[in-house]
């Protein structure tokens, strides 16, 4: 029964990772060839990647006998990788899914049910920890002259190992998770904090990591062996038990990984039929008559996409990563912007106008990342099931579109004007042409990239995704709008500094890049509007 | 109200007729059944009825207007109310009636009373501050409807109304359609409930693989034996006395 239900959610995951849930046998056959290929070529990817990143120090380690601390690092950024990857999917299939009362009503143990869904976790878990530790286990044998068939049966074992305990740690976030939700009914705040602590807690890591420890680590090897012992032990063991075949370390670190995956598996297929048939705990809210508020069409379309928005965690975190993003580089102007632009004059000794560089270089970089914004990119994606609500009704495509995409502008609009502001305050120096272009460039390049989304999303974007989460996060037309804009914001401001910067002034460069984005802007915001858009609209669903 | 002229629709070009030659007018005051197996091309035909659906050949014209040239025009004198009403979870019930409200341009006075009214019938007052989400099948039929007649619709399309509905809903629901109908309303349905058609509908028509089998009066289309009856032979060429014999 075990094996059935693993294959099911095994190939319910293909299907995910595919985004086909129907069609032809072959043609199934043909995209998991395909995912497999691509598998391959990341594996591939990853291993060449590792080696030049850090095959120097992985060189260095090898010279003082510390080897293992290459593999602890794989296996710590692939233990994070994991929990930070499925930790949703976990709450999602574990707790949260549509089928679990219909297989309890099924003679088959809950165990079984439980077992297979932690197993597909534990498959993607292990995906991530293969890649990692296999670049590992690539670049050693590059750096040192290769290393042992054992050392490799090592790593894979060690690559079963260890997604246990990342595994072990998603399941008990996500029955936290899910428990809190029960609790409070704040099902959408919960999961946004937790989303946005665990992108926080990921780029921090990272960032830490980049900055100190590797400076580090070419210093005092001592202090970090020491270091790893006492704060990532298991890490410390699985490393020692590649490198130096280390029975009693392979015994400790598989000790570590399956004794914890055995109790909660064990405590969670106890509690497994009470945790997911349980009842909201949330108080319910009781309806009391109050006045109603009328708005336009227009804006009531608006403001259901923004609710839209900010009941979908996935939603927000994918599509307005952007936001995030332009936050955190205005955070980090205001830190640090003094030394940047101190920086940038101290290397260009021959910009005739600082002034205007930075402001026009700014405004670049917060027009950059407009690009990573695509709320609206999905935004008829996201539709999906209710997509005969607006269809059944009397309203032009013109009216849900310009709805669509006032929804991703009410939003992206207010962050670029506060990046362009806090700005000013970091600038210093400042002219009138460049503060006017500080404000519009990055708005121009929104409304291209909230428009082209839309319309991308209009023509190329799929339906029949299973929920918003799932659209959100799989929207392959949201690509295209991210790619133009980015494309559009470096090639234009490559091409001033590499072609026409002896020619033109910044200044004005800046000025045409932003008046040619609002030509294109009010030719895409006429398409929206017009017979073309209608035809397509009537045309989905 | 809904004149459906030799509608056919043929999903690919190559492929079989969904629905094949369908003719059917419903007038104002009427309760129009329409049944049929699953599959049968029931959903296709309702669907195309709400402009939700292209099709191939024919026309259909609500209330003189042609569902495909004056989309909008028909839209605003009709709803819709489909088997599984996918509404918007990420809203509350009220926020979605208040929507609907928006689009439809009901005034907010008027929205208010309806809204009081309807959704009290309905038994889901208390309930419209929680979000759709957390609604049972029945509880979104139930908003489902209420949001329909949120604009007075001269024309009434449901696909499979009663599915999930209890049976005071149902019953309310039975006898607000009657009352529709009677204001000069009119109602079109499909249904798999024959006790239902057989004691609501003023009129009925059976389909069966995209064709149609029998239209008309509910008394004319059954003659003397009961509408199961009748449906069994049509639809199944089943002779019920032979089989209980």
């Amino acid at each position: 029964m075990l094996k059935i239900l693993l294959k099911n959610r095994l190939l319910a995951l293909a299907d995910q990772l595919t985004g086909q849930s129907k069609g032809k046998k072959a043609a199934k056959l043909g995209t998991y060839a395909v995912l497999i290929v691509l598998g391959i070529l990341i594996l591939i990817g990853c291993c060449a990647g590792v080696n030049a990143l850090f095959g120097n120090t992985c060189v260095r380690l090898a010279e003082r006998g510390e080897v293992w601390a290459v593999y602890g690092f794989a296996g710590a950024a692939g233990f994070l990788l994991a929990l930070f990857l499925t930790l949703f999917y976990a709450q999602g299939v574990i707790f949260e899914a549509k089928d679990n009362e219909l297989l309890l009503s099924m003679p088959i143990s809950p165990s079984a049910i439980l077992a297979s869904r932690i197993g597909s976790v534990y498959f993607l878990n292990s995906l991530f920890t293969l890649v990692l530790l296999c670049a590992a286990g690539y670049t050693v044998s590059a750096q040192t002259g290769g290393i042992s068939v054992l050392s490799w049966i090592l790593v894979i074992v060690c690559a079963l190992l260890l997604p246990l305990l990342s595994t072990t740690i998603s399941c008990l976030l996500a029955w936290l998770v899910s428990y809190i939700t029960r609790r409070t009914g704040k099902k959408v705040l919960v999961q946004t904090i937790l989303s946005l602590v665990a992108i926080a807690a990921l780029f921090l890591v990272t960032m830490g990591v980049n900055k100190n420890f590797f400076t580090t680590f070419a210093e005092s090897a001592g202090d970090i062996a020491q270091a790893f012992r006492q704060a990532l032990y298991p890490l410390y063991a699985m490393g020692l038990a590649i490198a130096e075949s280390n029975w009693g370390m392979l015994l400790i670190f598989a000790a570590i990984c399956i004794v914890p995956f055995a109790i909660v598996y064990y405590v969670l297929s106890r509690s497994f039929i009470r945790i997911v048939t349980a009842r909201n705990a949330a108080k319910k809210q009781k309806y009391e008559a109050a006045a109603l508020k009328g708005s336009s069409v227009v804006w009531s379309m608006t403001k259901k996409d923004l609710t839209r928005f900010f009941n979908s965690p996935a939603y927000m975190t994918n599509a307005g990563l952007g936001l995030l993003y332009s936050i955190g580089l205005t955070v980090f102007a205001m830190i640090s912007g003094d030394s940047i632009i101190k920086t940038i004059l101290e290397k260009s000794s021959s910009i005739p106008d600082p002034a205007a560089y930075t402001t026009v270089i700014a405004a670049f970089v917060i027009s950059f990342f407009a690009a990573l914004t695509t709320i609206s990119g999905c935004s008829i994606s996201v539709e999906g099931k209710n997509l005969w609500i607006l269809k059944s009704m009397p309203v032009r495509a013109k009216d849900v579109l310009t709805g669509k995409l006032l929804s991703h502008l009410v939003l992206a609009i207010p962050v670029s004007l506060l990046c362009s502001v806090l700005y000013l305050f970091v600038a210093k120096m400042l002219t009138v042409p460049g503060v006017i272009l500080m404000f519009l460039m990055p708005i121009a390049f929104h409304c291209f990239n909230a428009l082209f989304g839309l319309i991308s999303n209009l023509h190329f974007g799929k339906l029949d995704y299973p929920s918003i989460a799932k659209a959100a996060k799989s929207t392959s037309s949201s690509l295209i709008p991210i790619l133009s804009t980015i494309l559009l914001v470096i090639g234009s401001a490559t091409l001033y500094f590499t072609a026409l910067r002896d020619t033109m002034d910044v200044t004005v460069y800046g000025i045409i890049v932003t008046a040619v984005m609002i030509v294109v802007d009010c030719c895409l915001f006429y398409y929206i509007g017009s017979s073309g858009a209608q035809k397509r609209w009537d045309q989905l669903g | 109200m809904l004149q459906i002229s030799h509608y056919t629709k043929q999903y690919s070009a190559d492929g079989p007729k969904a629905v094949d030659d369908l003719s059917l007018h419903i007038r104002p005051g009427e309760i129009y059944g329409f049944l049929g197996h699953n599959g049968a091309g029931k959903t296709t035909t309702i669907k195309a009825c709400c402009g939700l659906l292209d099709f191939t050949e024919g026309e259909i014209l609500v209330n003189g207007m042609s569902i495909r040239k004056q989309p909008l025009e028909c839209k605003k004198i009709m709803s819709y109310i489909p088997d599984n009403p996918d509404l918007y979870e990420f809203m509350s019930g009220i926020r979605y009636l208040n929507f609907v409200g928006d689009v439809y341009g009901v005034p907010t006075d008027v929205r208010e009373k309806r809204i009081a009214e309807f959704a009290n019938d309905m038994g889901i007052t208390d309930a419209l501050a929680e979000k759709v989400a957390s609604y049972s099948h029945g509880m979104k039929q139930k908003l489902a409807i209420v949001a329909a007649l949120m604009h007075e619709p001269k024309l009434l399309i449901m696909d499979e109304p009663f599915v999930g509905l209890d049976p005071k809903a149902a019953f309310i629901l039975k006898k607000f359609m009657r009352t529709f109908c009677d204001n000069g309303g009119a109602i079109f349905f499909s249904t798999h409930v024959l006790e239902v058609a057989e004691k609501l509908c003023d009129k009925i028509a059976i389909i069966k693989g995209g064709k149609l089998l029998a239209d008309g009066d509910i008394e004319t289309v059954r003659g003397n034996e009961s509408l199961e009856e009748v449906f069994l032979e049509l639809v199944d060429d089943i002779k019920v006395e032979e089989e209980h014999a």
